[in-house]
């Protein structure tokens, strides 16, 4: 019987020391990513907040939290931001879309003041100080601001009651001199997302009655002319648009949705079939999507938000040197090319992203995202020598 | 160990304060009534057994890598505990085995556990109610950082000073030196990495 005992107790032990061994990974360097770790800024501006958007303009870097803030460019990351004064506002307003021309930055606010309607578009102009209200939209609802190929575009929420019931609707207008004209678009039971220009045109999506499962895609050669709808968009909503072009040769309008995948579609306007798209899983929408230069190849980076109970979010890369969508890889992998093993996990691993923007002038990424749920900031920059990306810093 | 031994072990953890108010009620061999003002003199005898239990910061000094090149930890002063048992051979050299686990956080704010599990040799040298102590162990770890584990071999030096408060307990303080070798092999040879780490701590000894 004591024999019997010490037996199962040896095997005890010999099955926990394997379980042990077989967990162990050998492919991950413990003491070498902690040795490449940057430390988390836990006095950042945007410590355990979530950023949505960051606009580069005139020498400064522009970031709507509820108010706006704002560095310098030769502040250095991570120093200096501090809230925007606005006329009559002064700091004390929500931001509900921001976006810069060449020559303008343009914020749509609204007054701080509980229940106020006091809303506008102010202005900036390149070299100037001051910001200007804005004649026209002057107590506008604005949702978004946005800039495509130097013009600025903003959605319009109009909402109606009936009895009880009030409902929403999206308009989007362009602006024209200084007065904002509609587009020939109808209005949408959805936002209309960030729209890009791709093959000499612009491109928009929405969800046009709250009962469809797809987006609409409109494209124009011009604001002011009618748009067509794309006959076969992707099979699920679109959440986010972007233009490959302006990092190679490779032409393609990359779109995200919502179920995950990534539709590439090249200058004939054909969606690829499905068994040439690319998608990642299935429980991850994607929520943002850049295309960017690393070394001799153009990536395709798609930050995500996580479905149905998954915890990490994070972002993916795929190598579209060729035109054609690799496959997804995490970001911490050791091909990755944004940033190290280290780098990733101890910055974007589990925080949804909601928007990646590159200066190009600068050459720096910057990655939106929602810290709430982390020890982290919610701004990240990674600055690109020109071959390599230097990895993520907080900001 | 035998089995009185083992179940003494199992009630002291389990009921160590109680255990040492009792202690004079003959579960403890030879306890005698606390004499915490002027010690008690200290005579180690071979047989004699001790069971420590230590708490303290942990202090990650530097990583090197295989090549010699050295660079910071990266890693915030954490906490660290250890459970030691040891059996005296003649009246200072000992042997025995620790467990021990220190808790870490980078300076990206992950979380970096390390457990080691070793066997030790140590002898003590006693000056009165005053017992010095030197110790070399040699053993693994298992270590974890957020969700990845490795396990590799462990090595440790320390140095430590009790004062024997009454015949079945001494307290006092302890210092270790933790050597971490992190080694990877095949394609991954470039991860090897050593860790190295100082452990400082108030600790207790109870002798069965």
């Amino acid at each position: 019987m004591k024999a019997l005992r010490q037996s199962a107790a040896f095997g005890l032990v010999l099955s926990l020391v394997l379980a042990a061994l077989a967990s162990c990974d050998n492919t991950y360097g413990f003491y070498k990513t902690i040795q490449e770790e940057k430390a988390t800024v836990k006095d950042s501006t945007f410590y355990r907040t979530s950023v949505r958007d960051l606009v580069p303009f005139d020498g400064s870097y522009y970031s709507p939290l509820v108010a706006i803030y704002a560095r310098t460019l030769a502040s250095g990351t991570a120093q200096g931001w501090a809230a925007v004064s606005i006329p009559v506002y002064l700091t004390d307003y929500t931001t509900y879309g921001m976006a810069a021309t060449s020559t303008t930055l343009y914020a749509a606010l609204q007054s701080g003041h509980q229940a106020s309607t006091d809303r506008a578009i102010f202005s900036l102009a390149q070299g100037g100080t001051a910001w200007t209200r804005m004649a026209d939209f002057d107590g506008v609802d604005v949702k978004a601001l946005y800039s495509v190929n130097d013009t600025l575009f903003a959605v319009r929420a109009t909402s109606t009651t009936v009895g009880t019931t009030s409902t929403t609707s999206y308009g989007l207008w362009y602006l024209s001199g200084s007065t904002y004209v509609q587009t020939s678009l109808p209005e949408s039971s959805g936002l209309f997302i960030r729209g890009a220009y791709f093959n000499g045109e612009y491109w928009f999506a929405a969800q046009v009655t709250s009962t469809d499962t797809t987006s609409t895609i409109w494209h124009a050669s011009d604001p002011t002319a009618s748009w067509t709808a794309l006959p076969s968009p992707p099979s699920s909503l679109v959440t986010c648009l972007t233009a490959t072009l302006q990092t190679s040769a490779v032409d393609k309008l990359a779109m995200g949705c919502k179920d995950g995948s990534v539709y590439l579609m090249g200058t004939d306007l054909l969606l690829p079939t499905t068994g040439t798209l690319a998608t990642l899983d299935a429980t991850y929408s994607v929520t943002a999507l850049i295309a960017l230069p690393a070394g001799s190849k153009t990536i395709l980076v798609a930050g995500s938000n996580a479905l149905y109970g998954a915890t990490a979010a994070g972002y993916r890369e795929s190598d579209i040197s060729t035109g054609s969508p690799g496959s997804f890889v995490l970001g911490d992998v050791s091909t990755a090319s944004l940033a190290t093993t280290s780098s990733y996990d101890s910055s974007l691993i589990s925080m949804p992203i909601s928007r990646f923007v590159y200066d190009a002038a600068n050459k720096s990424l910057f990655a939106c995202a929602s810290a709430s749920d982390t020890t982290y900031s919610g701004l990240w920059s990674n600055a690109y020598d020109g071959s390599t990306w230097g990895g993520w810093t907080s900001e | 160990m035998k089995p009185s031994t083992a179940a003494t072990v199992a009630l002291m953890l389990l009921f160590g304060p109680a255990l040492s108010l009792s202690a004079s009620d003959g579960i403890a061999t030879s306890a005698d009534t606390p004499a915490m003002a002027t010690g008690k003199a200290s005579t180690i005898e071979i047989g004699d057994q001790t069971i420590g239990l230590a708490i303290g910061l942990h202090l990650p000094l530097f990583i090197f890598d295989k090549d010699l090149t050295v660079t910071g930890a990266n890693t915030n002063p954490g906490a660290s505990f250890s459970l030691t048992y040891q059996y005296y051979l003649s009246h200072g050299f000992a042997l025995g085995g620790t467990f021990a686990g220190a808790f870490n956080t980078t300076i990206g704010d992950r979380n970096l556990f390390v457990a080691p599990l070793s066997l030790r040799a140590a002898y003590t040298w006693v000056f009165g109610s005053i017992e010095l102590g030197l110790d070399v162990e040699a053993g693994a770890y298992l270590m974890k950082l957020d969700s990845n584990f490795f396990m590799g071999p462990f090595a440790k030096a320390g140095a430590s000073a009790y004062w024997r408060v009454m015949n079945a307990w001494s307290i006092g303080i302890e210092t270790a030196y933790w050597f971490i070798p992190e080694i990877h092999t095949g394609d991954y040879i470039s991860f090897t990495r050593y860790g190295n780490a100082l452990e400082v701590g108030i600790a207790a000894a109870y002798h069965l």
